[in-house]
């Protein structure tokens, strides 16, 4: 039976864990509010849900041996 | 999959310290500009800031008393404040395009303080600004903090760190695959 991946919720994830994490940053006065990382951290971040959610049945098989 | 966070890690710290660090600076200027604003807090102390401050932070209040000036009187001329949040602007106030036939080279004026800048916590906002016309132009940018209340900074302090690791927890359950055999049904 072929196991499938997660490629959508790792996408809508990633993105909002970045703008999360950038709201975090803003807050905490790490960066001021014309900061990049608000548009570059949910991209980057979804980018790296999408390949985790296809990759994901690759990774449960490494890790079952 | 620690290599990718890690990848990330890297990443997020090389943006964080191109981040410009905080206070104004006029980045243009052919027209010899200045500019002050006064900010009186409820309490009635009152904060005068120079647009060439290398520092700011201001008291919560309503309103901002400015005064602007230029050394060489420009015609034709417009301007803009504006206020820059992530991929947004959220215009301050604008003049122009006038003439100015009057030639007048200093202005006045009384500008409401958004109300998403009173109600929010104490954070660093970016604030950018121009003026120009046919004989020149200035341009400017300036990071000003605004005094916040404990209560929105306990509120938007957990409601950012509630959605960090709701997102987080999506995003481990990403990496894990659907199991064929888990339908769903009868739970």
């Amino acid at each position: 039976m072929r196991v499938k991946g997660r490629p959508l919720l790792g996408a809508f994830s990633g993105f909002f864990l970045g703008l999360f994490l950038a709201f975090d940053f803003f807050l905490l006065k790490v960066i001021a509010s014309d900061s990049g990382l608000f548009l570059v951290l949910p991209i980057v971040l979804a980018v790296v849900g999408i390949v985790l959610g296809l990759a994901a049945p690759a990774l449960d098989r490494l890790r079952r041996g | 999959m620690k290599r990718i966070l890690g990848a990330g890690a890297v990443a997020a710290v090389a943006l964080l310290l191109s981040v410009a660090p905080a206070g104004a600076e006029i980045t243009r200027d052919t027209i010899g500009c200045s500019a002050t604003a006064t900010v009186t807090a409820d309490d009635g102390s009152a904060v005068t800031v120079d647009a060439t401050a290398t520092s700011v932070k201001i008291p919560r209040a309503a309103n901002a008393a400015w005064h602007g000036e230029i050394n060489k009187v420009t015609h034709d001329h417009e301007g803009s404040i504006d206020l820059t949040l992530g991929p947004l602007t959220i215009n301050l106030g604008k003049w122009g395009p006038t003439g100015n036939d009057q030639n007048a080279g200093t202005k006045d004026g009384v500008t409401d303080i958004p109300t998403l800048v009173r109600q929010f916590p104490s954070v660093k906002w970016k604030l950018t600004g121009y003026h120009k016309g046919t004989e020149g132009q200035c341009e400017g940018q300036l990071t000003v903090e605004v005094e916040g209340s404990a209560a929105s900074t306990a509120a938007a302090g957990v409601a950012g760190l509630a959605g960090t690791a709701a997102a987080a927890a999506g995003l481990v359950s990403a990496a894990r695959p659907k199991s064929p055999y888990r339908t769903g049904y009868g739970r």
